[in-house]
C-alpha cells in the first residue's frame, strides 16, 4: 500500500490532471507546505477582496485536518473512522466590526467569493494596502516523530482492542469497557493584510477509556482521557494501558463509595486538579470579557486577587501539551502569559482584536475550532505553578475533609465568577489520613473567593487534558499541585 | 452543490466498489449570525458549509468517512477509503443498516420565508431586546451576549437497500445574557429562543423580560443552612432532570448494560405523575424531523405512563442489540458523526396546577432559578445528580428571598419517584421542555 504523503508527491508533481485540477493552494498544502512561497499571490488576491468595501485588517484561514477515530464497546470495533476537512475562513475588521465567512474550499475563486461576503461589514472604499508576506518558520513546539496518517488503520484498531483487555483484565469487576482513539494531524495556513504568513502542521492524539464496575448491587463507573499533540509514536500500547488500568482501577475503587458529605469544609485537590483554576480565574482573564466589562476581573491589574502562594500562569508554548501550537490561528507565536504572581493579578490573555482595542500586546490566544469559526481569546496550556509542600503533608495537616483524585468538569459564571465542577474521584481525610472513597460530590465557589482560601501548595504539578467549551470547542490541558481550599462547599448527599 | 445528486453519485460508486452494504448522508448548511452591541452590529457571520459521510459495512464490519472535499476524484478516494477501512475493522454483528419504510406524514420543519426575511428586520429585533433590557431596571448594567442566529439544512440519506429520503429545515434563534449590578453585588441572566419558523421567535419583550427577571430575582441571595427540603424545578431549570433522565433511556446505554433501567420495563419508575414523551412528529417544534439520521421515519414514543417505564429510545444499532428495534431515534452531530441515539422533542407531560400554586403550596422550599454543572454528574449507571443551584427560598408560600451558593443533590430515580405535584405550563420550546414541577425533599447543600 503506497503512503500518504508518497500519493501525496506523486500528485504534487504529476498527476494534476487526475485529481480534477485542483487549485494550487491545495497541492501545495498536501506536499507539506514546502512550496509556500508560491502562495502569496493568491493569498493577497484574497485579503484585496476582503477588504474591497475599506475596513482596518483581513485575514484568511486554510485548514486541512485528517482524522481517523477507531470506537469500541462491549469488546467489538463499532467503527473505524476516517475524517478528511479542507476549507477556509476570511474575516474583515472594520471600526471593530467582525465580518466572517467560509467555504468548504481553498479554491482561490471560491476564497474569493466568502472574502466578498466577509467585506459586507465594511462601508467604504479605497485602494486596500496588503503588507508583503514575511512566512514565519515552525519553531518545533509540537514537533512529532511519525505522522498518525501514515499509520494503518489496522494498529489503531489494536490499541482500542488492547485498552479493552487490559480494562477487563483488571478485576472481575470491570463489566463494561469502551474506547475512543482519535488521531490527526491539521495543517494550517494563516495569512494577513500586516504580512504575517504561517504555515503550521499540528498533531493530536487522544484516548478515552470508559468503564463501569459492577459488585452485588453497586456499581460505579471511570473515565480517563490521555492526550498530547504528538504523533503515532506516542500512541503505543503502553499508553492504552496506562488508561486502560486507571480506568478500570477508578471505577473498582469506587465501588464502595458512601456518600460524600454536604456542606463547608476543606478539600485537599489532589495533583492534576488544574481545572478549578481554568474555571475559577482563566475564563475571566480572558480579555473579549474584560473588553466588555462583564468580567470579574476588570481594571483589576496590579491589585491582589489571591494569597502568596498564587501563581498561575497560562503558557501554550510548553513541548507537545494537548493545548500547545507553534503559533495560534492568527498567526501569533505560542508564549509563557503571567496572568497572576503571587497572588497579584498580572495580565489578561488576548487575540488580536482585543489587545488591538485594549492598546495591549497579542499573547497567542487566538483559537478558533474550525475554518467554520471566527478567531477567539481562549486558554491553551493553564497551571497553578507548585509550592514548597509535599502532598503527603498536607493531607497529614487537614485533619478532617475531602481529598479529590479526579475532578470532572467545570463551568463558571464569568460575571460572577461563581463556579461549579464535578468530581469523579473522591476520599474523605479523617485525622489527617485518606479515608473511606465518597461519591457524588460536587463544589460550588467564587473563583476570587477560593483564590484567597488556598492555603497549601504541593510541589507535585500534573498537567491533564480537556476540551474546552466557548461557543467554540478547542484542545487545552489545565496543570496544578496538590493544594489545599480551606473551606468549600461540597455538594453531597452525606 | 447538489445534495441529491451527489448522494447519488456516491451510491453509484458504493455500488460499484463490492460492498455488502453502503449508506451516503449528505448535508448541506447555509447559515448567519449576528451579534449585537450598543445599537450596532459588531460581528456578522456567514457560514455556507457541506459535505459528506458514508457508512460501508462488509460483514459486520464497519467503515466510516467523511469529507467536506467534493471534487470527484476526492469523493472517489472516499468510498475507497471508506471500504478499506471496513475490511480491516474487526466484526460487530449489530452494524448494518436500516430498510425502506413508509416515511411519516407532514412534519412542518421548513420556513419558506427564510430567504424573504429582511437582515434589517433581524437587526432590529436585537436593537429592540437591548432597549428593552436597559430599559427593564436601572440595575441592569451590561449586556454581555445578545445575537441573532438562523440556519437552512439540507440533507439526504440514502443507502443500498433502497433508503432515500430528502429534506429542508430551517432554524432561527436569538439569545440574550444580561449583568445585573447592585451595591457591588453582580448576577447574571440569559434567555433564548429557537423555532422552526421565524414568526414563532418570542417577541423582543419577552426574552429582554425574562433574562432581566432572572438577574435582578437573584440580586441580594444568600446561602442556605444545609438541610433536606422540597425542591421546586421551573420551565427553565426542569430539562436537567429530562436530561439525565435521557442518559437511561439512551439505547446505547441500555443495549451496553450501562443503564440503571435496563430491564426494567414495565416497573413502576416515578411517581404517577410523572408521563414522558418523545415525538418527532409535531408540526414547527424544533426537535422535529420526517425521519432520523439512518433514515428510519419519525414516530412518537411514551417513554414512561404515569410513573411507569415503557420504552427506551433506540437508533437501528442499539435497538438490534437490546433485542429491539430503532424507535427512530438516530441522531448525528453533523456529517462528521456517526449516528447516536439522541431525543428529538423530550416533554413531561404538563399537569393542572399552576405554577403560582405550586408555589402557594410549598410550606417552605427552594424555587430553582438557575443549575451551574448539573450536567457534570450525568451517569446512567449511578442516577446521581448534583448541582450548583441558585433560586429563591419560599416561606408559606412566597417568596422569602434568594438563594446562592448552594448545591442540589440526590438522585434521578429518586427524584423522579418524589415528583408531588406538576404544572400546567408546558411549553415545547426547545428540543427537551418540562413544565413547572416539585420534587418532595431534596439534599441541598450550605453551610
Amino acid at each position: 500500500m503506497m503512503k500518504r504523503r508518497d500519493f501525496v508527491k506523486l500528485t504534487a508533481k504529476g498527476s494534476i490532471i487526475a485529481l480534477g485540477a485542483p487549485a494550487l493552494l491545495d497541492l501545495v498544502a498536501r506536499d507539506k507546505l514546502a512550496a509556500a512561497d508560491v502562495l502569496p499571490p493568491e493569498l493577497k488576491g484574497v485579503l484585496k477582496a476582503a477588504l474591497a468595501n475599506g475596513g482596518q485588517f483581513a485575514d484568511v484561514y486554510l485548514e486541512q485536518v485528517d482524522r481517523t477515530t477507531v470506537s469500541l464497546a462491549g469488546g467489538k470495533v463499532e467503527s473505524v473512522e476516517c475524517g478528511i476537512h479542507r476549507g477556509g475562513g476570511v474575516r474583515l475588521l472594520s471600526d471593530w466590526k467582525t465580518g466572517y465567512s467560509s467555504c468548504d474550499s481553498w479554491e482561490e475563486e471560491e476564497l474569493k467569493r466568502v472574502a466578498g461576503v466577509a467585506s459586507q461589514m465594511a462601508r467604504g472604499g479605497g485602494e486596500p494596502e496588503i503588507e508583503d508576506f514575511t512566512r514565519k518558520g515552525e519553531r518545533g513546539i509540537v514537533a512529532y516523530e511519525i505522522s498518525p496518517d501514515e499509520i494503518e488503520s489496522a494498529r489503531k484498531v489494536e490499541i482500542a482492542t488492547h485498552a479493552d483487555t487490559i480494562a477487563r483484565a483488571y478485576d472481575p469487576a470491570i463489566k463494561q469497557v469502551r474506547v475512543n482513539y482519535t488521531d490527526e494531524i491539521k495543517r494550517i495556513v494563516v495569512a494577513n493584510s500586516d504580512g504575517v504568513m504561517v504555515t503550521h502542521e499540528v498533531p493530536l492524539v487522544w484516548i478515552t477509556v470508559s468503564t463501569l464496575a459492577q459488585r452485588d448491587s453497586k456499581q460505579q463507573s471511570g473515565y480517563i482521557r490521555r492526550s498530547a499533540k504528538r504523533g503515532f509514536e506516542y500512541a503505543g500500547l503502553a499508553f492504552a494501558e496506562e488508561a486502560a488500568r486507571e480506568s478500570a482501577r477508578q471505577a473498582v475503587d469506587m465501588l464502595e463509595a458512601g456518600e460524600a458529605p454536604g456542606g463547608e469544609i476543606p478539600v485537599v485537590i489532589g495533583s492534576g486538579g488544574g481545572v478549578v483554576f481554568h474555571e475559577a480565574v482563566g475564563h475571566g482573564l480572558e480579555a473579549d470579557g474584560v473588553e466588555r466589562k462583564t468580567s470579574f476581573y476588570t481594571g483589576m491589574v496590579g491589585t491582589r486577587v489571591g494569597s502568596d502562594l498564587i501563581s498561575i500562569i497560562d503558557d501554550g508554548s510548553i513541548p507537545n501539551l494537548r493545548g500547545s501550537f507553534d503559533y495560534d490561528d492568527e498567526g501569533t507565536p505560542s508564549q509563557e502569559n503571567v496572568l497572576i504572581e503571587n497572588g497579584i493579578l498580572k495580565g489578561y490573555i488576548y487575540d488580536l482584536l482585543t489587545a488591538w482595542k485594549l492598546k495591549a500586546k497579542p499573547t497567542g490566544n487566538g483559537r478558533r475550532q474550525s475554518y467554520m469559526h471566527y478567531p477567539m481569546v481562549r486558554m491553551t496550556n493553564t497551571h497553578l505553578l507548585p509550592g514548597d509542600s509535599k502532598p503527603e503533608e498536607i493531607i497529614e495537616a487537614t485533619p478532617n475533609g475531602i481529598f479529590t483524585r479526579h475532578l470532572g468538569g467545570g463551568e463558571v459564571d464569568t460575571t460572577t465568577g461563581d463556579f461549579t465542577f464535578g468530581v469523579r474521584e473522591a476520599y474523605l481525610i479523617e485525622n489527617g489520613k485518606i479515608g473511606a472513597p465518597v461519591k457524588g460530590a460536587t463544589l460550588i465557589g467564587n473563583g476570587p473567593e477560593i483564590l484567597k482560601r488556598i492555603d497549601m501548595v504541593g510541589d507535585d504539578v500534573d498537567f491533564w487534558p480537556g476540551t474546552c467549551g466557548k461557543g467554540q470547542w478547542v484542545p487545552v490541558t489545565s496543570g496544578a499541585p496538590t493544594l489545599r481550599i480551606a473551606s468549600i462547599t461540597v455538594g453531597g448527599r452525606g | 452543490m447538489d445534495a441529491e445528486k451527489l448522494s447519488k453519485r456516491l451510491l453509484a460508486l458504493i455500488e460499484a466498489s463490492g460492498i455488502a452494504e453502503g449508506e451516503v448522508y449528505v448535508r448541506k448548511t447555509r447559515g448567519l449570525e449576528v451579534t449585537l452591541r450598543d445599537q450596532d452590529v459588531e460581528r456578522l457571520q456567514n457560514t455556507d458549509a457541506g459535505g459528506f459521510a458514508l457508512r460501508l459495512i462488509d460483514d459486520h464490519r464497519m467503515g466510516f468517512v467523511h469529507s467536506s472535499d467534493l471534487r470527484d476524484a476526492s469523493i472517489e478516494r472516499a468510498v475507497e477509503k471508506g471500504v478499506d477501512l471496513a475490511r480491516n475493522a474487526t466484526a460487530d454483528e449489530f452494524n448494518s443498516l436500516v430498510e425502506p419504510a413508509p416515511a411519516a406524514g407532514k412534519v412542518e420543519t421548513y420556513d419558506d420565508t427564510i430567504a424573504s426575511v429582511e437582515y434589517e428586520r433581524k437587526i432590529s429585533l436585537l436593537k429592540d431586546v437591548e432597549t428593552l433590557c436597559f430599559a427593564y431596571d436601572p440595575s441592569i448594567s451590561k449586556i454581555a451576549d445578545l445575537s441573532y442566529e438562523d440556519s437552512e439544512v439540507e440533507t439526504v440519506i440514502a443507502n443500498t437497500k433502497g433508503v432515500f429520503q430528502q429534506s429542508s429545515s430551517t432554524r432561527f434563534s436569538v439569545g440574550v445574557d444580561v449583568v445585573a449590578e447592585r451595591d457591588g453585588e453582580v448576577e447574571s441572566g440569559g434567555e433564548r429562543s429557537e423555532s422552526r419558523f421565524f414568526e414563532d421567535l418570542d417577541p423582543p419583550s419577552r426574552l429582554a423580560s425574562r433574562a432581566c427577571w432572572k438577574a435582578t430575582s437573584l440580586l441580594g441571595g444568600k446561602t442556605l443552612p444545609t438541610q433536606n427540603a422540597p425542591v421546586i424545578f421551573n420551565r427553565d431549570t426542569g430539562y436537567a432532570l429530562l436530561r439525565h433522565l435521557f442518559a437511561m433511556i439512551d439505547g446505547r446505554n441500555v443495549a451496553d448494560g450501562l443503564s440503571l433501567l435496563g430491564g426494567r420495563i414495565g416497573e413502576q419508575i416515578a411517581s404517577p405523575l410523572v408521563t414522558v414523551i418523545d415525538d418527532a412528529t409535531i408540526s414547527g417544534a424544533i426537535g422535529s424531523g420526517r425521519f432520523d439520521a439512518e433514515g428510519t421515519p419519525s414516530g412518537r414514543t411514551v417513554i414512561v405512563d404515569g410513573g411507569t417505564l415503557r420504552s427506551f429510545l433506540f437508533d437501528s444499532r442499539s435497538g438490534r442489540k437490546a433485542g429491539s428495534t430503532t424507535t427512530g431515534n438516530a441522531r448525528r452531530d453533523g456529517f462528521r458523526a456517526l449516528p447516536a441515539v439522541g431525543y428529538t422533542n423530550l416533554f413531561l407531560e404538563g399537569g393542572t396546577t399552576s405554577p403560582d400554586e405550586i408555589m402557594k403550596t410549598t410550606e417552605s422550599g427552594l424555587l430553582l432559578l438557575s443549575l451551574a454543572g448539573w450536567w457534570m454528574g450525568i451517569n446512567a449507571s449511578t442516577g446521581d445528580f448534583s448541582s450548583g443551584a441558585k433560586g429563591l427560598w419560599i416561606e408559606g408560600g412566597e417568596v422569602a428571598h434568594p438563594v446562592k451558593k448552594v448545591t442540589i443533590a440526590s438522585n434521578i430515580i429518586d427524584m423522579l419517584g418524589a415528583v408531588d405535584v406538576v404544572g400546567d405550563d408546558l411549553e415545547l420550546r426547545h428540543a427537551a421542555s418540562s413544565p413547572t414541577l416539585r420534587i418532595g425533599e431534596m439534599k441541598i447543600g450550605g453551610v
